[in-house]
């Protein structure tokens, strides 16, 4: 998330530079050097109103390497409506510690093979089985927004060698 | 989720007519105008790569007024590290004109005591195979919950706050011949 914050602050501050460089250098009227000076503002209030409804929705993002499965919802393909189908994973991520506990979602495309793995993994969480995931590097097949669909194991959580606080 | 990608696509316009307008009307060498081209279009693919580290994560927004409950997770206070602790929802809007309907938001809300108890028993359910459905609904918070400058006004509104309320899911009834309403389950 860092590293997306910081991508937007770097393209607004290059907006900022553009916007005075426009207002200092241009032979514009100062009305419509005041106007950029106003409709840089107001990117900037879209911008950040912006990012808030885009938060929560599942990403294409490359999946945590190892991660411990929360949760699962899959959209089967429909013929009616020409829909490939889909498959959200809710996840936190081991492959950093366990302190990286903020769950995150993923969107996966729809393969048979995943379906039934992901199928297993839920029924063993229902049981009270804590669920591990680990992503193999070599996808699997499937495509949906050019992503190709990794190819994903899941095991039984290994006990832990002291209980967790 | 529309307008955040109207907003973008804003941006994009924003900054392509303050670059056009630049180059036409300003001062500046050809050599420097070439560099904020080039700066330009360095910064959209940094704003293009920038958003999806975004995605994903849960969102502080309300949750819908319907939603379906697919996921809870919870994390306690930590007294020792300071962590004040949240619960996270995964939840489908009911809301058949939803902008995303059957797809899942993630959403991140304070912890309280009792909401904790309530998503505890949200998870058990959960685990049972017992579809869950939560609403959204005001908490009267009560005359002890007024602000101070309120009181010196006199008067005692009550600042409304969400919270959610969580049940079972109905069962879904017979599927509805072609052109008829959907038949309620029998009660059993």
């Amino acid at each position: 998330m860092f590293w997306g914050l910081a991508g937007i602050v770097f393209a607004s501050l290059v907006l900022a530079a553009l916007a005075l460089n426009l207002a200092l250098n241009s032979n514009w009227p100062w009305l419509i050097r005041l106007s950029g000076l106003a409709l840089v503002g107001v990117f900037y209030w879209t911008t950040a109103h912006s990012i808030g409804p885009l938060m929560g929705w599942a990403t294409t993002h490359a999946m945590p390497e190892r991660f411990s499965l929360l949760a699962v919802h899959v959209i089967e393909p429909d013929k009616a409506t020409s829909s490939k189908g889909s498959i959200y994973l809710w996840v936190t991520d081991l492959q950093h510690g366990r302190g990286q506990y903020l769950p995150r979602a993923y969107v996966l495309p729809f393969t048979p093979e995943l379906h039934a793995k992901v199928t297993d993994a839920a029924t063993k969480l229902r049981k009270n089985l804590p669920q591990l995931g680990e992503v193999d590097p070599a996808p699997a097949g499937g495509t949906e927004y050019g992503i190709k669909a990794p190819n994903i194991n899941f095991y039984d959580m290994p006990e832990p060698l002291f209980p967790e606080r | 989720m529309i307008l955040s990608s109207g907003g973008l696509n804003t941006m994009y316009t924003v900054l392509a007519a303050v670059l056009l307008g630049l180059n036409l009307f300003s001062r500046w060498s050809w050599r420097t105008k070439m560099m904020a081209v080039v700066t330009v279009s360095i910064s959209y693919i940094v704003m293009y790569l920038s958003f999806p580290p975004l995605l994903g994560w849960p969102s502080k927004d309300a949750m819908p007024k319907r939603f379906s409950i697919i996921g809870v997770y919870m994390r306690e206070p930590d007294k020792l590290s300071g962590e004040e602790g949240n619960v996270f929802f995964w939840v489908v809007d009911r809301d058949p004109h939803a902008a995303q309907p059957n797809v899942p938001r993630g959403y991140i809300v304070p912890f309280t005591p009792e909401l904790h108890a309530r998503a505890k028993q949200v998870g058990a359910k959960l685990k049972k195979n017992i579809p869950q459905v939560g609403e959204q609904e005001e908490a009267d918070l009560g005359t002890h919950n007024v602000s101070r400058e309120q009181k010196e006004g006199g008067q005692k509104s009550i600042k409304p706050k969400i919270d959610y309320v969580f049940s079972d899911a109905a069962p879904e009834g017979l599927p509805p011949k072609t052109g008829e309403e959907p038949t309620a389950a029998p009660s059993r």
